[in-house]
């Protein structure tokens, strides 16, 4: 993971990386790594099977973070049947956290999903931003940094779960708004997350990452019954610090099946290593071949000595 | 309310079914469920004044009858939830709500594979294993042993509500709705202490 790049790992990465295509290996075993993550990386395991649907997540997350009061109000329920330009609705400036009522076959009442950033081990919105304005802490949060984002909003494409957010409203304060962890305020302090704080039902459940997963697997293999045998997180998109248990198919609890199971920047690595050495070398390599071929060309399109000197050297 | 308690250990006494072991486990049993309604000192000493002159005689497991009639909920909020817990006695088995700490052998096969030969905790109280504090650092770095095989035991706010919803759920009745338990339900940030 690269979290601090200074000039001189910059450059050496470009060095190595150029040097390595020429050399004739692929840039993907030059850098390989497979990073599965901080040794102490938190994260939240949510358990749909036992959400209510009561938004106290939301309003927790909403006062937690002072974002602005919502037009509808956290205890009406209403809320459900609101839909979006994607059907759900989805995190925004304004919420860094939603509750979605979904309607699985398989149940004979409604299924409740909390969407908000899922923190990957490898995030592609860290990967994808070129002003390193996000970090992966060591805790697990992936947080923002406004001061040095320069508002590309490439994030929002790169990211597989579409979850950072443009404060389009703000003509001033433009910035990406997305869920931190509460890593300023809680997280970094080895607290949970105000979400996981309210949750009555516990239906999120807050640790190590490694716990969790011995949690989901303890849940999984006591009640059978009760999930579908997937945890997903754990390896989607290289795995996320935010993991899920669902008693129904996740492709009908709205989770996108198609994220990959490996990190995002897998799909682009080998691009990106070409990219320092089209930068760096090509411009003197294609300005060398241009100056050569100018002077060749010159040579050849030179015009021949004039036949007609010899003549004059005779002195006729 | 705290009538019911003092004839509640009437009934015990007349019983004649409280010997030394309860009186040792006297404390322990029943502390939780006077915190839980919430007596005062006096009345506190004057029911552990009633148990220490009891008559000593019989079994240690608690009946059914022994059970509290109301338990008042009262650990998150001043506003207690109220809970009739004479009403589920008479139609749930003791276990299914307090696992395997009173009442008969667990139903579940997961929990017998340990807790068949277990016999009576000496606390059947909610609180004695779901801690308040959830995030509290005791209670996390209790749960996180790597030779522990209960990793995942719900705070007290979640075992109450897990228990209560999932299977008026699952019967078809009972309150499921937040006002229904809560009188006045208010959506809010969590409250740090």
């Amino acid at each position: 993971m690269k979290l601090r790049v200074n000039r001189r790992t910059f450059l050496g990465s470009m060095v190595s990386a150029a040097a390595s295509l020429f050399v004739g290996q692929t840039a993907e075993n030059a850098s390989a790594h497979d990073f599965t993550g901080y040794e102490s990386s938190k994260g939240v395991l949510v358990d749909l099977s036992r959400c209510v649907g009561c938004r106290s997540c939301e309003a927790a997350c909403n006062k937690e973070q002072g974002l602005p009061e919502p037009e509808i109000g956290f205890d009406d329920l209403s809320i459900f049947k609101q839909t979006g330009p994607d059907g759900k609705r989805r995190p925004d400036d304004k919420a860094y956290t939603v509750v979605n009522a979904y309607d699985p076959p398989l149940l004979d009442h409604p299924l409740f999903r909390k969407i908000q950033c899922n923190h990957c081990l490898e995030p592609a919105c860290l990967t994808a931003c070129f002003v390193n304005a996000y970090t992966k802490t060591p805790e697990g949060a992936v947080v923002y940094n406004a001061d040095v984002c320069v508002g590309c909003r490439t994030c929002m494409i790169a990211c597989p779960f579409s979850i950072p957010a443009f404060r389009y409203s703000s003509a001033f304060h433009p910035r990406i708004m997305k869920c931190i962890f509460c890593y300023d305020s809680r997280l970094s302090k080895n607290l949970p997350p105000a979400c996981v704080e309210a949750c009555p039902m516990e239906a999120l459940t807050f640790g190590d990452r490694k716990t969790l997963l011995r949690i989901a697997r303890n849940r999984l293999r006591e009640h059978p019954g009760r999930y579908v045998q997937h945890i997903y997180g754990e390896f989607e998109a290289g795995g996320t610090s935010w993991l899920y248990l669902s008693p129904v198919p996740f492709a009908d609890a709205g989770f996108d099946m198609h994220v990959p199971n490996q990190p995002i920047i897998n799909y682009v690595k080998d691009f990106l290593a070409v990219v320092p050495m089209v930068l760096t070398i090509w411009p003197g390599l294609f300005a060398g071949f241009y100056l050569l071929s100018r002077r060749s060309g010159k040579a050849a399109i030179q015009p021949p000595q004039p036949e007609d000197s010899s003549d004059e050297n005779t002195g006729r | 309310m705290a009538r019911k308690w003092i004839s509640s250990i009437v009934v015990i006494s007349a019983g004649g079914k409280v010997d030394t072991t309860i009186h040792a486990t006297c404390k322990q049993k029943w502390g939780p469920f006077m915190k839980q309604v919430n007596t005062t000192f006096p009345l506190s000493c004057l029911i552990l004044l009633l148990c220490l002159i009891l008559p000593a005689s019989a079994a240690a497991g608690m009946d059914r009858e022994e059970a509290p009639d109301e338990v008042f909920l009262n650990s998150f909020s001043d506003v207690a939830v109220a809970f009739d817990h004479q009403l589920h006695v008479s139609y749930a088995a003791c276990v299914e709500c307090h696992h395997h700490t009173t009442g008969d052998t667990p139903s579940d096969p997961v929990c017998n594979s340990c807790h068949r030969s277990g016999g009576e905790a000496d606390s059947v109280a909610c609180r004695d294993c779901h801690a308040r504090d959830r995030f509290g650092h005791d209670y996390l770095s209790k749960l996180n042993t790597t030779t522990r095989y209960h990793i995942d035991i719900p705070g007290l706010k979640g075992a109450y509500h897990l228990s209560c919803m999932r299977c008026h759920e699952a019967i078809g009745t009972g309150p499921t709705a937040c006002g229904d338990c809560h009188p006045a339900r208010k959506i809010q940030g969590p409250v740090r202490k």
